[in-house]
């Protein structure tokens, strides 16, 4: 509900005492949020025409190096993985998240440890979580070759090509996210009317017509919020590669943050560096835009819009 | 005239003189406790200056420091992270860190916006025996535009260690003195143990950031370079090629470890460590940490130069130049006490100190230390005689980050991803020419 009664009154808007108040209550936030958000951002996006670098003169150099970047190509295939990675991660913590969340609906012994097992992955400190599967999956001291190994499969050579490099980053990410996709998913499940699904049953639909026609749907606002949040995390994702893999082999696994990373503070191009997270906080917003505009859209009739 | 003093006034008089020995005393002890400087570092530089870690047993050499004019907080990161909070903290104008461990590729114009001066300070209170019993060079390197902005403290070159049990075991004999040598008895070395434990016959570090230093070690062993300290790049000539060849071989035959592109210098110590193997590229300085603590190779390690292509050979040299490297300290701009802080310089720059740092595992910097060492080290005799011949992997510039980064990816590229040598040395090369013009 708004509190902003804004009618036009003789060419003029009149604002309530309540307005004033919650203008009042925001500013201070506005202020805050401004002073540590929009300043600096706008401070970044002049640096982005610079060629600023620490320790050195800077020189402006207008779109120089935006030019640079979009026509680099190690900047595109560091899109393109990126891409591929957000890709397959987000959809890799769907369908596992969304599995999950489905058997936990279900009357299972021990729920509560169940879900306190899978939540747990969330709650670890992603540096924590990056360390230990960085041993774990070690090839040479790692305990998940062992376990692998001893169980009659053959070992994988984790790390070691741009193939096992990506598939291990793949691993970790997945591991230490889907648990989000579990909770809101089966907080949705929890939330559907118990009628509908009866009704449904008692008109003879089995688990995969009511799993279509009456879960799905209606947790389809949900899970399109998750997967915005997801799809924006990911798009982000920067500790796993940095610690894992530095992007290598070579420039495998290299992706948009750990290229902007590079940029600013390894080569200490911090115009270049600036140009990048610019480009990168673009392309974040305009799919946080779209995928928000199709969400609500979902989500709400055609009265409510 | 007779001036008599009495008993009461002698009494007097020695209590008030107590009593003002104690204010002044007062006041230094306080301050003593109350002042604090604070140091950026590695973890090796503080195991090594407080003796922890694989030093253990050693001399704490801040303790006397601290006792007498301020405490040492010492604040401990990687080598990224130390670059990152140089450029970070460097342009601060006032920074609660005092001091920061430089590594000499960090050694630049960029120091001059980052770093105090030293000059008026040791003109005024001098470093004992700076610059004379100091490396010509490294003195040379820390300085820009006749002003000197750190002082070398841990300075080390690089040797060939071999485990000579696991050589024993793979009925290898002798130390390689040609790379042909190295391959064949790395490959000889390359063996797995009746419990399944796999020993590699060669280590070296493979992650980016360290790999343009293990690399230059590679190439010149073929006589080759990275890029020349007239800026020339040659990284794709003949002994760069060689190298970046053999070392695919290397790795295709899994003489090298599969995770060799992630094998950073602590993990590849810790490999050595737990005997998986055989020979490997290591600092000078890393005898301590081999063999230290619960190690499995504890008296079986044994240092040697790195092997030179026998064409190569003089009458003098039989083995490559290998790389020299150092770390030296400075004070940042914004040190909020500058005074305490080169305090702490002169005291960690102390012969004696030097010495007892020294017996905890540093490589020392000055010549008469090193001479001293190399009568009863192996090691350091080695260190002594590559230091007369060699340089670091790459020249000071402003934008070596990047040809690092460069070199780095371009290896992983090849030797692990499988990418045609010449090719992927050529347009490296295009590259970094194009950094550094």
């Amino acid at each position: 509900m708004s509190h902003v009664h804004a009618k036009p009154a003789a060419g003029r808007y009149r604002i309530d005492a309540n307005t004033w108040l919650a203008a009042a209550l925001l500013g201070p936030v506005a202020i805050v949020l401004l002073a540590i958000i929009v300043v600096p951002s706008i401070d970044l996006f002049v640096m982005s025409f610079t060629d600023a670098s620490p320790g050195m003169d800077t020189e402006w150099v207008g779109w120089k190096n935006y030019v640079r970047i979009l026509s680099n190509p190690d900047f595109q295939a560091a899109l393109v993985r990126n891409v591929i990675f957000v890709v397959t991660v987000v959809g890799l913590e769907m369908l596992i998240g969304l599995g999950i969340a489905l058997l936990l609906e279900n009357p299972l012994p021990l729920r509560g440890l169940w879900m306190a097992l899978i939540v747990a992955p969330y709650a670890v400190s992603p540096i924590v979580a990056v360390v230990m599967w960085k041993y774990m999956l070690d090839p040479n001291f790692g305990v998940v070759n062992f376990m692998m190994g001893s169980a009659g499969f053959p070992t994988v050579a984790w790390f070691t090509s741009a193939g096992t490099s990506m598939a291990g980053i793949i691993v970790i990410a997945v591991w230490k996210e889907f648990s989000f996709v579990t909770i809101v998913s089966f907080a949705a499940l929890k939330a559907i009317p118990h009628d509908f699904v009866e009704a449904a049953r008692i008109d003879g639909a089995g688990y995969p017509q009511i799993l279509r026609f009456i879960k799905l749907p209606m947790i389809l606002p949900a899970l399109s919020i998750v997967m915005m949040f997801r799809i924006i995390y990911t798009l982000r994702e920067f500790a796993i590669v940095h610690t894992t893999t530095g992007g290598g082999p070579g420039t495998s696994t290299e992706i948009l943050a750990l290229y902007l990373y590079k940029q600013a503070f390894r080569y200490l191009n911090f115009g270049a560096g600036a140009a990048t997270g610019w480009l990168m906080l673009l392309a974040t917003l305009l799919l946080a835009g779209f995928l928000v505009r199709r969400t609500y859209r979902g989500m709400f009739t055609e009265r409510y819009r | 005239m007779k001036t008599t003093i009495t008993r009461r006034a002698l009494a007097a008089t020695t209590a008030i003189a107590l009593g003002l020995l104690a204010a002044w005393n007062a006041p230094a002890n306080a301050q003593a406790q109350n002042r604090e400087v604070t140091l950026m570092g590695l973890e090796v530089h503080l195991n090594n200056l407080r003796a922890q870690g694989f030093a253990r047993g050693g001399v704490d050499t801040l303790a006397d420091f601290e006792r007498d004019v301020a405490k040492v907080r010492f604040n401990v990161g990687t080598t990224n992270v130390l670059q990152e909070a140089l450029q970070r903290i460097g342009l601060l104008n006032r920074s609660e860190e005092d001091l920061i461990f430089v590594n000499f590729a960090d050694a630049n114009i960029r120091l001059r916006n980052f770093l105090q001066p030293l000059n008026d300070y040791v003109a005024k209170e001098p470093i004992a025996g700076f610059p004379q019993a100091w490396s010509p060079g490294m003195v040379a390197a820390s300085t820009l535009g006749n002003q000197l902005y750190m002082v070398p403290f841990r300075c080390g070159t690089f040797t060939l260690w071999s485990n000579t049990e696991n050589a024993k075991t793979a009925g290898v004999s002798g130390i390689p003195k040609t790379p042909e040598e190295l391959y064949e008895q790395a490959k000889a070395g390359t063996f797995t143990r009746p419990n399944g434990e796999k020993v590699f016959g060669f280590g070296l570090r493979g992650d980016k950031w360290s790999l343009n230093e293990d690399y230059a070690m590679a190439v010149r062993m073929f006589g080759g370079d990275l890029v020349t300290p007239d800026m020339k790049v040659v990284l794709n000539e003949a002994g760069s090629v060689k190298a970046a060849e053999m070392l695919r071989r290397m790795y295709v035959e899994g003489i090298i470890p599969p995770n060799w592109a992630t094998l950073d210098g602590s993990s590849l110590i810790q490999l050595f460590r737990e005997g998986r193997v055989t020979m490997a590229f290591g600092a000078s300085s890393w005898g301590a940490q081999f063999e230290g603590g619960e190690s499995k190779v504890k008296g079986i390690t044994i240092p040697s130069h790195v092997p030179l292509s026998r064409d190569l050979w003089t009458d003098k040299v039989t083995y490559s130049p290998s790389i020299v490297w150092f770390w030296g300290i400075g004070m940042f701009k914004g040190a909020t006490d500058k005074d305490i802080g080169y305090q702490l310089i002169r005291h960690m720059m102390k012969p004696e100190v030097q010495r007892e740092v020294a017996k905890n595992g540093n490589g020392p910097c000055t010549a008469d230390l090193f001479a001293e060492m190399a009568k009863t080290q192996p090691v350091m005799k080695l260190a002594q005689e590559i230091f007369a011949i060699s340089r670091t992997p790459l020249p000071a510039h402003p934008r070596m980050g990047q040809v690092r980064d460069l070199i780095g990816e371009t290896l992983q590229n090849i030797v692990v991803n499988g990418a045609p040598a010449k090719a992927e040395l050529d347009k490296a090369a295009a590259q970094i020419r194009g950094m550094i013009d």
